[in-house]
């Protein structure tokens, strides 16, 4: 009875490794997980308790419990895009450094074009109004008025003239 | 007894400079020079007092006084000599006491160089210098004193205070070295001890070109004599701040561990910020020398500059954003914003004060849309793109959406990989157009000659790479418009030497020194743009075509990346350093084929008694023109080592950025350095006077 009883559980080990091989077929049709596998994700995520490095270069350990934990979910033949999405859906967008929500996501990449834009069509029209005020001044023969360098002479009052020449000619006694 | 001098020297220095100010702008108002003449030497005397503040905690480091809660905080018994010098900037308080005193520094040369010949100017520029060194300096004497001493009070609690409290006893000194936590370990770096005092050179030397713009507005004076005086100024602050960046991506290559040296961190990019700004205004500046022009555009930009240090400082020392540095936070944030708003809005406020009063209006108007004048305009849109772009992934974004979206965006390295590249390339569009372009009238036909040769070599340059095989377009583009840049400045130099050579009959050794010596602004910037040319490559090779792989190899096991084998020797592990530090290092050969290369030996290091951030990564690297190999340790079978893991990069052309950043150097240095005869500065007219009287008593 007891020889029977070893002679079976070889079989059924068998038929339970079989039936395994059978559900995990997609993780082994890709072959085993490698580091590199792991790096090409969790070079796309950020750990929260890190500070801007990306995990696959981060050395704390929280860090390479993700990696572990990364491995695990590739092994169990999830895609790339679900392992991120997965770790998105737990812990925020921080993680991908990328907004996920498809506005924010574009509000952010078009925000700094936008303000560009704005910042080129300024100038722009800077440039043309140049260009018009000289085309204007070539025509009138009347010159585009340029600035003064100081205070303009016309500004200074009698009294603040009468303080700058004494101040002057106190200056030049003392050089002299 | 040190605390005390050095308290008190940064005391008196904070004093001092409030009478500064008061008696500079009462002189200004009531036009009493002896004020004046007062406020100046004032300022200057900032200068030693801030040495002997400065000097007494260097002192103190030095004797290893651990009473001195700065001390004990950023030291220990086991650091090196040369770390207790570099750790006066370890931390916050040494680090703004630091920066004072380079500032008074930078204030005193200024005020006796340019006295005599900007003595309009000088009641405001004293002004604004003691206003930026007296709020620095209120941040160490109030919130962030390094002379602090810890004491022990009856009730057993520990406060810090500079000078005894009352009952106050000493802690032991056996037991505060024992304690004691030593310096950050990701400090202890040679980079590290030369990137931060270049980066505050470079915040702190823009602090003149600064006063000097504000001192324009306030003055009246609204000539180029602000511009003449602080060219060189503004040319220091940018090669420091250059130097600075520069260093710290050395540093964040060999020290942080991710193989590379520009991860887009906040603060990196809050130092990079002041630095495009900085370079728009450099290149602008020279349109309103040249052509009387762009006068408000110049006083945004540098006031621009100067904003960008303050609130990059604050954003380094706030806490504002998540960082590498996060060690330099602290509570300082409020009055940083605070200090950082006031001078925008003072300062932007006297500008629309100027320019509402007609004060600033161009003497000349844009003729030509291919000008040299109106392609630095374009240069300085780009940069100013850039400044936009950079600020809006870095702070604008996160801000903005924490504020009113009730969410915190935040924007890794793929927004700005995806934003900033064409922005770039649009820089090394125009670095190789306007140098040939002309001041005023400039044609097409005209600058397509001059581009002729330039172009063919680079179209060399790519035929080359695309037959031996490099088939992405973006690199053959990237490649191509970074060489044309590299060879307009290669090509100019050779043709101003040729035409000496020829003409004048000297050899080229003297046309070439000639040539420089003779326009060192011209030819010193046609170096920096090779330079950037030669970066910019590095950059290219290094970001498109980055090769890495990781794998846990057993001793005598190897790995296979990009044409070179890498075998695990062995591994020492537990191994003591001098400052205490446990390195476990392994020891790996490298080799190309069957050819022997180099034995590199990557580790980890750890200090027992560092608080936080314990350990770094230090990468073992083989480095050639080519590329540089780096080897991390990434970790080891805990029992016996038998086996261990290692991330490997190839890094194609990486050295090109090191090499690239040296003939920036140089080129700056060249177009810093003075003519022959001329004066620093001083009053020419003088001079010119001293070289009459001098001719007539020769006569």
């Amino acid at each position: 009875m007891i020889s029977n009883k070893v002679r079976t559980w070889p079989v059924i080990a068998g038929c339970l490794m079989a039936a395994m091989m059978v559900l995990v077929q997609p993780a082994f049709a890709q072959g085993p997980v490698t580091d590199d596998d792991v790096n090409r994700v969790a070079r796309q995520l950020y750990c929260p308790v890190c500070e801007n490095i990306p995990l696959d270069v981060c050395g704390t350990q929280a860090c390479a419990q993700w990696r572990d934990e990364i491995r695990l979910q590739l092994q169990a033949g999830k895609s790339e895009q679900a392992v991120i999405a997965d770790f998105v859906a737990r812990y925020g967008d921080r993680v991908v450094g990328t907004p996920q929500d498809p506005t924010l996501r574009g509000l952010s990449l078009v925000t700094p074009w936008l303000l560009s834009a704005v910042a080129l069509s300024v100038a722009l029209g800077i440039f043309v109004r140049w260009r018009t005020a000289q085309a204007r001044s070539i025509q009138t023969g009347i010159p585009v008025p340029a600035a003064s360098t100081s205070a303009r002479s016309s500004e200074l009052t009698p009294r603040r003239l009468e303080e700058y020449r004494a101040r002057l000619e106190q200056d030049l006694a003392r050089r002299r | 007894m040190l605390a005390e001098i050095g308290f008190l020297a940064a005391l008196l220095a904070f004093v001092t400079a409030i009478y500064a100010i008061l008696a500079a702008l009462y002189g200004a108002s009531r036009h009493a020079d002896h004020l004046v003449v007062s406020a100046r030497n004032a300022a200057i005397a900032t200068f030693p007092l801030l040495a002997v503040s400065v000097g007494a905690l260097w002192i103190a480091l030095i004797s290893q006084q651990y009473q001195v809660a700065y001390i004990w905080e950023v030291s220990d018994p086991n650091t090196p000599l040369f770390y207790r010098i570099t750790a006066l900037w370890g931390s916050q308080a040494g680090s703004i006491l630091f920066w004072s005193f380079l500032m008074s520094a930078f204030a005193a040369a200024a005020l006796i160089l340019n006295w005599r010949s900007q003595y309009r100017l000088m009641p405001y520029v004293i002004a604004y210098t003691m206003v930026t060194l007296a709020f620095f300096l209120g941040l160490t004497v109030f919130m962030e004193n390094p002379f602090e001493r810890l004491w022990i009070m009856p009730s057993n609690d520990v406060v810090r205070s500079v000078f005894m409290p009352a009952n106050g006893i000493a802690p032991s000194a056996a037991r505060l070295a024992e304690t004691a936590q030593g310096l950050n370990p990701l400090l202890r770096h040679f980079g590290m001890i030369i990137h931060p005092p270049m980066l505050y050179l470079g915040f702190v030397s823009f602090v003149i070109p600064f006063a000097f713009a504000m001192a324009a507005l306030a003055s009246g004076d609204l000539s180029t004599n602000w511009i003449k005086a602080t060219r060189r100024w503004a040319l220091v602050a940018w090669l420091f701040l250059s130097l600075g960046l520069i260093l710290g991506g050395r540093w964040a290559y060999d020290v942080l561990g991710w193989g590379g040296y520009w991860g887009w961190d906040p603060v990196e990019n809050a130092a990079f910020l002041p630095w495009l700004i900085g370079t728009a205004f450099l290149h602008s500046v020279m349109i309103q020398e040249k052509r009387g022009m762009l006068k408000v555009w110049n006083m945004f930009l540098v006031i621009g500059t100067f904003s960008a240090v303050i609130f990059g400082t604050f954003a380094t020392r706030s806490g504002l954003v998540n960082s590498v540095h996060s060690f330099a936070r602290s509570s300082i944030g409020y009055p940083l914003f605070f200090f950082w708003a006031i001078v925008t809005v003072v300062s932007v406020g006297l500008i629309l004060w100027r320019w509402r009063r007609g004060e600033l209006r161009d003497e000349r108007s844009f003729a030509n849309l291919m000008s040299r004048e109106s392609l630095f305009v374009l240069n300085n849109l780009v940069f100013v793109m850039l400044f936009v772009a950079i600020f809006w992934g870095s702070f604008g974004a996160p801000i903005i959406s924490e504020l009113f979206a009730n969410t915190k965006i935040t924007l890794g390295k793929d927004y700005f990989l995806n934003v900033t590249p064409p922005l770039f390339l649009a820089l090394y569009v125009l670095m190789a157009v306007a140098p040939i372009s002309a001041w005023g009238v400039s044609s097409l036909r005209r600058m397509g000659r001059a581009l002729v040769v330039p172009f063919v070599l680079a179209l060399i340059l790519v035929a080359v790479l695309a037959l031996g095989g490099m088939a992405t377009p973006v690199a053959l583009v990237g490649y191509g418009v970074v060489s044309v840049a590299g060879m307009v400045a290669i090509y100019e130099t050779y043709r101003g030497v040729v035409a000496r050579h020829r003409g004048l009959g000297e050899s080229w050794a003297q046309a070439i020194r000639a040539l420089f010596g003779r326009n060192r602004r011209r030819y010193g910037g046609y170096t920096i743009h090779l330079g950037i040319a030669v970066i910019g490559l590095g950059v290219l090779g290094s970001t498109l075509f980055q090769q890495e792989t990781q794998k846990t190899l057993a001793v005598g096991e190897s790995l296979q990346i990009g044409g070179y084998t890498l075998s695990y020797d062995t591994f020492q592990g537990g191994q003591v350093a001098e400052d205490g530090r446990v390195m476990d290092i392994a020891q790996v050969t490298l080799r190309r084929g069957e050819q022997w290369l180099a034995s590199l030996r990557p580790r980890r290091d750890f200090y027992p008694g560092a608080e936080g951030s314990n350990q770094s990564t230090i990468a073992g690297a083989y480095s050639t023109l080519e590329n540089d190999v780096y080897v991390l340790l990434v970790g080891w079978n805990d029992i016996d080592a038998s086996s261990a893991t290692f991330k490997v990069f190839i890094n194609p052309l990486i050295n090109l950025i090191w090499w690239g950043s040296l003939i920036l150097v140089i080129g700056t240095c060249v177009a810093v350095w003075p003519h022959e005869g001329e004066p620093v500065g001083v009053d020419t007219k003088v001079s010119s006077r001293a070289r009459a009287r001098a001719t007539g008593a020769a006569a």
